[in-house]
């Protein structure tokens, strides 16, 4: 079947799902598009088949018997289940049992404050000011890269080639000598380098879009015209992921920040001007912060790039995020442990089953 | 047969009635759950045979969910309608049903063409029960057999229980991004099994 570019809107037509906007033009649009009738047609009949069920219903028989089977079942495994003795009482927004009183709650409650302060872990010590944002990350190979972060720096080399294609920055960097610089304190990551590389993203930019969903292409094509690529110079730090320097002396309260970020890094990726940067310093709610675009990137990069597929219906770019993938996955490979790329792989192909 | 679709609100009728009835069973009146398990066991029933796809299954499935939904009456709210939260845990106990039972696997697309069906299948529905539709009630059980557990819940909610994009999402705990998907593939999977029919312009079958 040939292609047209509303195709993707037969199916939340068929489902009315369509906003009303789009459902007004879409029907205007069958009118004169043989492509989406014959899809719309098409999926029509599919669900027709399917609608009353392809299974018998059992006899009446099996109705009369059911009740007093469940009935029974109810009664033989525990003889004496009272249901009500099971209903709770509901204080603050709290369930309790029905037994409990107002006073033994709150000694309770006290009990566990104290025991929480007595025996709570250690927290484990992590770099001030630095966090590191991946959505596939654990939180102890989080904690273990922000050490990471402030314990080396790359004494990178000069490297004019900013224009590069990424996956021969990454094998660049990937060579690049190590030398370790230790500080208790709070660190901006300093630009150095050489390249005047950077993107200032606009605030109202990262906003999560409505609903927690990924920007649509055209969404992020758009918006990509308001971002300035101005100032700046980053040194290509050796990071496994994404780095987000924050005020240490302020909570960070970023729910959706990966989403954020991932957006970020697909329009990095879509934008004719920020394509060949792979540092991006950013501004988010009024705090500056510097993306590292790097291996984890890519990877992660791929899954948004089939998330925007399937949000926008398009699976044309299912395949465009699966061929990213695998044009970087030498790089991967170099870069991560192989269990660790596996488990992306694995990921990655239970999303796109 | 279910010959109609499984409408996910119930009237007001239904509605006092039953939350009449939770009343009673929390009170401690036990007896009074079996008009809810007769009320509503056959719209279950329905659903989850079309995701189980055998009687005996189904059968299991039924009791637990009304086993459970009778344990847990505590928790239910009283502001939402009764099914949809009944529903949901018979969707569930569906699911982990199936996730339970290593032993069968959704069958490949490869295998369509040579597959058998299951004698645990129970027969033809009745409407298409002649012998032009018995074919074709054979290759849709395949073809539903065909689809992932995940994919093929998603469309069951939607096609059969006429559920919307909110609701799956809601009863599945999954984004709505991920019904349209799952759905989107099921379709898709479908479609391809199910070439014939779906492109052939005689659409009798459809409208018996």
């Amino acid at each position: 079947m040939s292609s047209c570019q509303n195709k993707i809107k037969v199916e939340k037509y068929m489902d009315e799902e369509l906003p009303a906007e789009d459902k007004q033009f879409f029907v205007r649009h069958l009118e004169t598009c043989p492509v989406c009738v014959a899809e719309f047609e098409s999926a029509k009949k599919l669900d027709a088949l399917f609608e009353f069920g392809v299974f018998e219903m059992p006899e009446e028989s099996y109705w009369e018997e059911t009740p007093g089977i469940i009935m029974n079942r109810l009664a033989l495994d525990r003889p004496d289940r009272n249901i009500a003795k099971q209903k709770k009482r509901v204080w603050v927004g709290f369930s309790f049992p029905e037994w409990t009183t107002p006073r033994l709650v709150a000694i309770g409650g006290l009990v566990a404050l104290l025991l929480f302060f007595v025996l709570r872990p250690q927290v484990e010590e992590r770099a001030p000011g630095i966090e590191v944002i991946a959505d596939s990350m654990s939180k102890s190979e989080t904690v273990e890269t922000a050490k990471t972060i402030k314990s080396i720096e790359l004494a990178a080399p000069n490297m004019p080639e900013a224009a590069q294609p990424v996956s021969k920055s990454l094998a660049k960097v990937s060579e690049a000598p190590l030398s370790v610089q230790v500080s208790a304190e709070p660190q901006k990551v300093t630009p150095r380098g050489l390249n005047t590389d950077m993107a200032v993203v606009e605030e109202s930019f990262l906003t999560p879009a409505p609903n927690n969903r990924f920007l649509l292409p055209e969404e992020i094509v758009e918006k990509a015209d308001k971002i300035s690529p101005t100032v700046s110079v980053l040194s290509n730090e050796a990071v496994d992921g994404f780095v987000k320097q924050v005020d240490p002396l302020k909570e960070v309260d970023l729910p959706d920040t990966t989403s954020d970020f991932l957006q970020i890094l697909w329009l990095v990726q879509k934008s004719p001007q920020l394509s060949e940067k792979r540092n991006i310093w950013l501004s988010y709610l009024g705090r500056e912060t510097n993306v590292t675009f790097r291996i984890q990137a890519i990877n992660n990069l791929s899954l948004v790039l089939y998330k925007i597929a399937v949000i926008s219906n398009d699976f044309d770019q299912t395949d465009e995020a699966i061929r990213f993938f695998e044009e970087h996955e030498a790089d991967l490979r170099s870069q991560m442990k192989d269990v660790r790329f596996e488990k992306r792989l694995s990921i990655l192909r239970d999303i796109m089953q | 047969m279910c010959p109609k679709k499984v409408a996910h609100n119930m009237d007001s009728f239904d509605e006092e009635n039953v939350l009449d009835k939770v009343h009673r069973v929390l009170k401690g009146d036990a007896k009074a759950f079996e008009p809810i398990v007769r009320l509503y066991q056959k719209r279950i029933y329905f659903t989850v045979l079309q995701i189980a796809a055998d009687h005996e299954d189904t059968n299991d499935i039924l009791q637990d969910t009304f086993i459970k939904a009778y344990t847990k009456l505590y928790s239910y709210d009283e502001s939402y309608p009764f099914y949809p939260w009944l529903y949901r845990i018979a969707v569930n106990t569906a699911l982990n049903h199936k996730k339970k039972k290593t032993n069968l696997r959704a069958m490949s697309i490869d295998e369509f063409d040579g597959y058998h069906p299951n004698g645990d299948l129970v027969e033809a529905p009745k409407q298409l029960n002649d012998a032009v539709n018995s074919e074709l009630v054979g290759k849709l059980k395949k073809a539903l057999a065909c689809i992932p557990d995940q994919q093929r819940v998603v469309f069951v909610l939607r096609v059969n229980d006429g559920l919307s994009y909110q609701e799956i999402s809601e009863t599945l705990e999954i984004s709505i991004g991920t019904v349209m998907s799952r759905l989107s593939r099921a379709r898709e999977k479908l479609r391809k099994l199910l070439k014939s029919y779906v492109e052939a312009n005689d659409t009798r079958l459809i409208q018996s």
